[in-house]
């Protein structure tokens, strides 16, 4: 439905401008005033040595999450570089010799210019490997080159996740066999 | 011939089709994992439960033999149960990691799932575990927890590579296709088993990971590899080839082709030219651009082309050999046609033949320049040449040949891989990648099919056509090559086949759409074989209900 709004009807003392324009000058000069004198009702925020909170659900740069031996939790199954829609996001898959692993990321490159911070890397992610919860919003650097996130820049910022990896029937080393192992991710 | 109705719909088919051959008559899909058109049927998976009117229990379409009056439903309730059970059944150990395997995007188990199923797993125990990432051989690697035990894989090692490497071991749920002790998955054709493998248990080390196939480009093309051609599928991502895989053609390679075949793009892959040579000043050499050595070409063709050779590699399009034949003929040079070393033929498809395009370019050379010699007579002529001009150096270059050729003053190579020859030249220019150029190439029975180019070419290189046509432009200078040649650098591969049909009695009556799908025999004494005929747009030969589909899960964009 559409907002019914209120036209004003300014008399012609204000259409005029006149007095208001002294009015606003004094409401300047006040807060001038008030700001050189009374620093503690300062309204403005001064970033960037002070900042306002951000929220929880806040999308800041990514990161890679880890395993509890902090290796990267990423199973290059290539979910997120389908999911985004800036294709931003460029990995390789790599044979791991950990035969719990079926494979790892040998690459994970983000480019932070092409970046939407959408996050539907973080909800097309079956592992818990990318979050975009790091809460970092200034990425600045001098050249273009430096806004392709690399692995180990993504996973600086990471933590080891809760989540578990596997689901839930994982299959069981059978009869003691030596080649019994999770499913692998 | 026996009346079959299918779900509602009566078809006609001859005594002893099965009833899933009926089905796909009667445009019904009865859903397989075990059935493979080219191989035995066991009828192991039961997932083509069918029901069959006067039958007391579903029977299997792929095996069971139609009868006159018969009666078939594949979408009753009986029947839709009975599939969501099969699947239950088959899923009870599989891993479903469909994230992290290979397959997913192509898996049949994963389409069957979702259409017939989707149903979450009621198992409350932990999965039997298996070997996983077990090397099976040099080419392939096992992942037997997701092995559904359709032995798809065992039949082609016994019935097609004759072979019999792969057997199952163990029963019930701990099934498991496995080596025999001390014998290892390795013949000529062992990477077919990745393709028919419906899940993603059998992966080829080639292509692991290397990509997920939902952001592949598939284009259909001919395997160069040898002169059988096998009618293949390119499927390339960003500009590179990441896999060939073959696709079915009644009438070369049928449903299979060879490891070497496939193979052969990493060796393209690792020694594609994109840069040749030119001299430089006092007798060193600079790497230069196709333009750069083609005028340098020019400058030798334009003071004298009166001992000028040109040898022609058995192995180029029928289009880039046209091309040079009419440039060979305008400028009176000595044409030969040179081969590729041989190697071992068998009697499934490898031919032992490797030019792939070897009929092709004797029926145009005979056509246009009677009187070609081989790689011998090259060698005996080549004290007589000033000039010689080699398409393509894949070729058998035996000692004697290199030898012979380095006594003439100026050799220039055109070709898209280094080599012995290229070494040997003093021009070397880079020619398009071969998946980067359209054409079309006739194979060891006289098949006409057509090459794709689903890659974009380089721009230091040129494609054969446009060196032929950049050259005679170079000698007999501009607005005259056209008359000269009937094409110019700008003429497409479609035009260059019609004035090649026009041209080659052993072309005549084909043209270049018509070849498209699976391609076309040469007219056989003046006389070209009826095509194929289609059916609603289909074409009518042998249906293939289970090779994988590729359906794209999601709408995907392409290349980036």
């Amino acid at each position: 439905m559409a907002k019914v709004v209120n036209r004003l009807h300014p008399d012609f003392a204000t259409q005029s401008y006149v007095i208001e324009v002294f009015k606003g000058v004094a409401l300047t000069t006040r807060q001038f005033a008030r700001n050189l004198f009374a620093r503690k009702d300062i309204v403005t925020v001064q970033y960037p040595d002070d900042r306002r909170p951000y929220t929880p659900r806040f999308r800041g740069k990514h990161r890679l999450m880890l395993r509890d031996d902090k290796s990267v939790r990423c199973v290059a199954c290539m979910l997120c570089a389908t999911a985004c829609p800036a294709n931003c996001i460029t990995i390789l898959a790599r044979e791991v010799d950990d035969p719990t692993i079926e494979k790892a990321p040998s690459a994970f490159d983000i480019d932070l210019l092409k970046c939407i911070y959408c996050g539907f890397c973080e909800e097309a992610c079956p592992c818990d490997a990318i979050r975009l919860d790091s809460g970092v919003h200034t990425i600045p650097s001098y050249t273009r080159r430096d806004q392709k996130a690399g692995v180990i820049n993504l996973m600086s910022l990471g933590s080891v996740s809760i989540a578990s990896q596997g689901g839930e029937h994982r299959a069981h080393s059978h009869e003691g066999t030596a080649h019994g192992r999770s499913s692998g991710h | 011939m026996a009346k079959v109705t299918v779900d509602g719909v009566e078809v006609e088919v001859p005594a002893g089709t099965s009833v899933l051959r009926a089905a796909k008559q009667a445009g019904v899909d009865v859903p397989v994992f075990c059935y493979h058109p080219g191989l035995t049927i066991p009828a192991n998976c039961r997932m083509c439960l069918v029901d069959i009117e006067k039958a007391p229990k579903p029977l299997p379409a792929c095996y069971t033999e139609v009868t006159d009056g018969m009666v078939v439903r594949t979408k009753s309730d009986k029947i839709k149960a009975t599939q969501a059970a099969v699947l239950e059944f088959i899923l009870l150990n599989h891993p479903v990691d469909c994230p992290v395997c290979d397959q997913a995007g192509e898996c049949v188990l994963q389409e069957h799932y979702i259409t017939y199923s989707a149903k979450p797993s009621r198992l409350m125990h932990d999965k039997v575990g298996k070997p996983k990432a077990k090397i099976l051989g040099p080419t392939v690697v096992l992942d037997a927890e997701r092995c559904i035990v359709c032995t798809r894989c065992v039949r082609f090692c016994e019935e097609v590579s004759k072979s019999n490497e792969l057997t199952v071991e163990s029963r019930g749920e701990h099934s498991e296709i496995t080596t025999p002790e001390g014998v290892e998955l390795n013949n000529p054709y062992s990477l077919n088993v990745v393709d028919i493998c419906p899940v993603g248990a059998l992966t080829s080390r080639d292509f692991r990971f290397q990509q997920r196939v939902w952001f592949l480009d598939m284009k259909d093309s001919v395997c160069t590899g040898c002169a059988r051609g096998c009618s293949v599928r390119v499927d390339s991502h960003k500009n590179k080839v990441d896999r060939i895989v073959p696709r079915y053609n009644p009438d070369v390679n049928k449903y299979w082709m060879c490891d070497d075949g496939r193979r052969s793009l990493n060796a393209r892959r690792e020694k594609a030219l994109t840069l040749g040579s030119v001299p430089g000043p006092n007798d060193t050499t600079r790497e230069a651009p196709a333009l750069d050595g083609l005028r340098a070409i020019g400058g030798w063709l334009k003071e004298s082309h009166a001992g000028l050779g040109i040898a022609i590699s058995a192995s180029v399009t029928n289009e880039d050999a046209y091309a040079w034949a009419r440039l060979a003929k305008e400028l009176g040079a000595k044409v030969y046609l040179l081969k590729r070393a041989g190697w071992q033929g068998d009697d499934i498809l490898r031919s032992a033949d490797r030019d792939c395009n070897d009929a092709g370019v004797r029926a145009i050379l005979t056509a246009l320049t009677p009187g070609f010699g081989d790689a011998a007579q090259l060698t005996q002529d080549a004290a007589t040449l000033d000039t010689l001009l080699v398409l393509d150096n894949e070729i058998a270059a035996e000692a004697k040949l290199v030898e012979a050729i380095s006594d003439i003053g100026n050799v220039a190579v055109l070709t898209d891989l280094g080599g012995k020859l290229a070494d040997a030249a003093t021009v070397v220019v880079p020619v398009t990648q071969l998946h980067a150029r359209e054409g079309t190439v006739v194979n060891v029975a006289g098949w006409v099919q057509r090459l794709a180019a689903p890659l974009k070419p380089s721009v230091t290189t040129v494609t054969p056509t446009v060196a032929a046509a950049i050259l005679a432009h170079a000698v007999l200078g501009h607005g005259e090559h056209a008359l000269a040649l009937d094409f110019t650098e700008k003429t497409r591969a479609a035009e260059l086949f019609d004035r090649l049909t026009a041209a080659v009695p052993a072309f005549a009556g084909l043209s270049y759409t018509e070849i498209a799908d699976h391609g076309r025999g040469l007219p056989k004494d003046g006389v070209l074989a009826p095509a194929r005929a289609h059916i609603n747009g289909t074409p009518e030969w042998e249906p293939d209900p289970v090779s994988p589909t590729y359906h794209r899960p999601f709408h995907l964009r392409r290349g980036a």
